[in-house]
């Protein structure tokens, strides 16, 4: 027989018996959603574990640290061995005044009424802070000489030096709750740099200007600790400028001329699957690392095993559901067996017989299976409805659990690969189910056809 | 010169066991049969007849003995081998017709054509020629449940032919059929068996059915008693 025959004659023989296929099939697709939807929580757990980790930072950033054991330097040298090792797609080296050997101030305003003391001043190639990810406000990138981009708070840390202690600030937080102010509520600074300019000067031990460089603002960046620390209160600029404002500096200062170290190196694996492989390449150079990698994956152990978990549950329900296939295949086989008995008779090999019942039986999988996994799918989204109203109205900090409680993200999540799994294990559970009735068909005799009741 | 039997039985016998005891069914058969024959095997219920048209179709192995089937060894054969023995060489006409009550007429006549792997126009066109010609061209697509105990048995024969198998087997025929459907049937399946020449055993107890046979083999007891060759009546 060829196989469209037998696709039809199973058709026709589980449309002969509706109630009972229907309530195989209902097994099925009890056992096929239960397990989809356990399965989907645990995928959901991990998608926000994973989002959480992220949110501390890059998953694919990979601090480079100097050991100070061995004699390593965070240099051009490094920079640029770190290009040529595989799977880097990105390295930034941070240029920075922490490590200057003169005092910096900033200010603006007019006659430099407002100060900033201490400011995070970080410098890259232009090409590299274009790939850093840096969320702008306003404005854009410095990409021209003699500009700057500011941080988004960088306003508030500017202090007026003509008023009195006290109220020389000007705050972005509520004063008395310690909460963060946003949008409107937030009060406006003394000075908007807006479209306006900054200055960088250099002091002696005696808070003498000695020297002094201004900078346009171009761009005002959005506050993001994954990115850099600059991105709050700090300023960024291009690394030409930074090395050409040190060598001005220290001739002022009457220091040696020297090109300033990196303070940060910073490299970005291609995928997040080759950052241990990254790492372990830097290493052997000397270094120090550092990334989300060992959390990350100590997460997803612990996650496959509450997958595992939670798929094992599911997968008792399926298990009743094979059962009931099971029962059902050997209810049709021996109400059957005259017609198997008339087919054999007539010449059909056995090799067909075995496969009109497991194609059955893998079709009331099947069934059961499409419908089980579409129907998790509703389900699915019904549970993060629920998930997403309770979420909202109590909010913990601290551990992992009350952050997963509290985000706002979908608790239940059905990929691609788990609508499938779900269809194609139902289809297995038949079967395998299908199997030992299928045996039982074959063996039926030919002598069967002859009976006459 | 002889010519070499269509069947040729040797020594067969068969034997059950039932708990301690054992049944012996056929004693010894010594039975050739010549292409073509339409042979009629005669005897009471208890005589062996149906265990020897059992042996006979390969659908249990004999105790003792041989079959040979237009020059293939049935007696050796596996289930597979059976199976496609059957499919080639052999028409089924049961009493209790055995249609399968899910298929119309012509699925039920197209049902061996499909084992044999057919493509479904070639073998629905198939089963229509030969439901036409047992006269129910106008119940093509009724099901076995809508059509009277003569007619179901018309579509049994049409789907015992529709292979054109070398052998027909046709298990008490007439056994569900009032006198009247018995004459008609056997007619009708004589006539097909002569057209088309094909070798025909017809078990049964009814004397009647004897008549449309070339030669009346009595079984009594597991053995044959009478073995009589005669002039057709029929056309």
């Amino acid at each position: 027989m060829n196989l469209k025959d037998i696709l039809q004659m199973c058709a026709q023989n589980l449309r002969r018996r509706k109630g009972r296929t229907f309530l195989s099939v209902l097994g099925v697709v009890v056992g096929c959603c239960s397990i989809v939807c356990m399965m989907s929580i645990g995928v959901g757990m991990t998608a926000s574990q994973e989002q959480w980790i992220s949110e501390m930072g890059d998953l694919t950033a990979i601090d480079v640290y100097q050991n100070y054991m061995s004699d390593t330097k965070l240099d051009d040298a490094l920079v640029t061995a770190l290009e040529s090792t595989p799977h880097v797609k990105t390295v930034a080296a941070r240029l920075g005044l922490d490590n200057a050997d003169f005092t910096t101030t900033i200010s603006a305003g007019s006659s430099d009424r407002y100060v900033v003391s201490y400011a995070d001043v970080a410098a890259y190639e232009p090409e590299t802070a274009r790939q850093l990810g840096y969320t702008l406000l306003e404005g854009k990138l410095p990409d021209q000489k003699g500009t700057v981009a500011v941080g988004e708070l960088f306003e508030y840390a500017l202090t007026d030096s003509r008023r009195p202690e006290g109220r020389n600030t000007v705050e972005y937080y509520d004063p008395e709750t310690g909460e963060e102010l946003t949008g409107e509520d937030r009060p406006k600074p003394f000075i908007s740099l807006t479209g306006g300019k900054i200055n960088l000067s250099v002091t002696d031990e005696n808070g003498k200007v000695i020297y002094s460089e201004s900078f346009q603002v171009v761009g005002k960046l959005k506050q993001d600790y994954n990115v850099g620390s600059e991105t709050d209160a700090g300023v960024l600029m291009q690394a030409e400028d930074l090395k050409q404002f040190c060598f001005n500096a220290q001739k002022a200062a009457n220091i040696k001329r020297k090109t300033p170290a990196y303070s940060a190196v910073k490299v970005f694996a291609d995928d997040i699957n080759n950052v241990s492989a990254v790492e372990e390449a830097i290493r052997g150079m000397g270094y120090e690392t550092s990334s989300m990698e060992s959390m990350r994956e100590s997460t997803k152990k612990e996650m496959a095993t509450v997958q595992l978990a939670l798929g094992g549950i599911g997968a008792v329900s399926l298990l009743v559901a094979a059962i009931g296939i099971m029962n059902t295949m050997i209810m049709s086989v021996s109400e059957r067996t005259k017609e198997i008995g008339i087919m054999k008779a007539l010449g059909c090999c056995v090799a067909d017989i075995r496969k009109l019942f497991l194609l059955e039986a893998a079709s009331i999988g099947l069934l059961g299976g499409a419908v089980g996994s579409a129907l998790s799918c509703l389900i699915s989204a019904v549970i993060n409805l629920i998930y997403l109203q309770s979420g909202s109205a109590g909010e913990i900090e601290g551990s992992v659990l009350s952050y997963l409680l509290a985000s706002p993200q979908r608790i239940s999540v059905i990929p691609l690969w788990l609508f499938l799994f779900g269809l194609l294990f139902s289809m297995l559970i038949g079967l395998v189910s299908g199997a030992y009735p299928a045996g039982k068909a074959v063996k039926i005799s030919p002598l069967e056809a002859m009976k006459n009741e | 010169m002889e010519p070499t039997p269509f069947i040729a039985v040797r020594g067969l016998r068969k034997a059950y066991v039932m708990g301690s005891e054992v049944v012996v069914a056929l004693r010894r058969i010594d039975l050739e049969i010549a292409q073509g024959e339409i042979c009629c095997v005669f005897g009471a219920s208890g005589s062996g007849k149906s265990t020897l048209l059992n042996l006979l179709a390969g659908m249990e192995p004999p105790t003792e003995g041989e079959i040979v089937i237009d020059g293939q060894t049935v007696t050796q054969m596996n289930e597979n081998e059976l199976a496609a023995f059957r499919q080639k060489n052999i028409g089924f006409v049961f009493q209790a017709y055995n249609l399968l009550p899910m298929l119309t007429a012509t699925e039920n006549v197209a049902l061996p054509l499909a084992f044999c792997g057919a493509e479904q126009k070639r073998r629905d066109a198939a089963a229509k020629a030969v439901l036409q010609a047992v006269g129910l061209g106008d119940r093509l697509n009724h099901y076995p449940a809508q059509m009277s105990g003569g007619q179901q048995q018309r579509v049994g024969i049409a789907r015992a032919f529709v292979t054109r198998p070398k052998l027909i087997f046709a298990d008490e025929p007439t056994g569900n059929l009032d006198s009247r459907t018995t004459q008609d049937i056997m007619k009708m399946i004589v006539g097909f068996a002569r057209k088309y020449r094909e070798t025909m055993i017809i078990v049964t107890h009814n004397p009647e059915l004897a008549g449309y046979a070339d030669r009346v083999i009595t079984l009594k007891d597991g053995e044959i008693i009478n073995d009589q060759k005669k002039e057709s009546i029929l056309p």
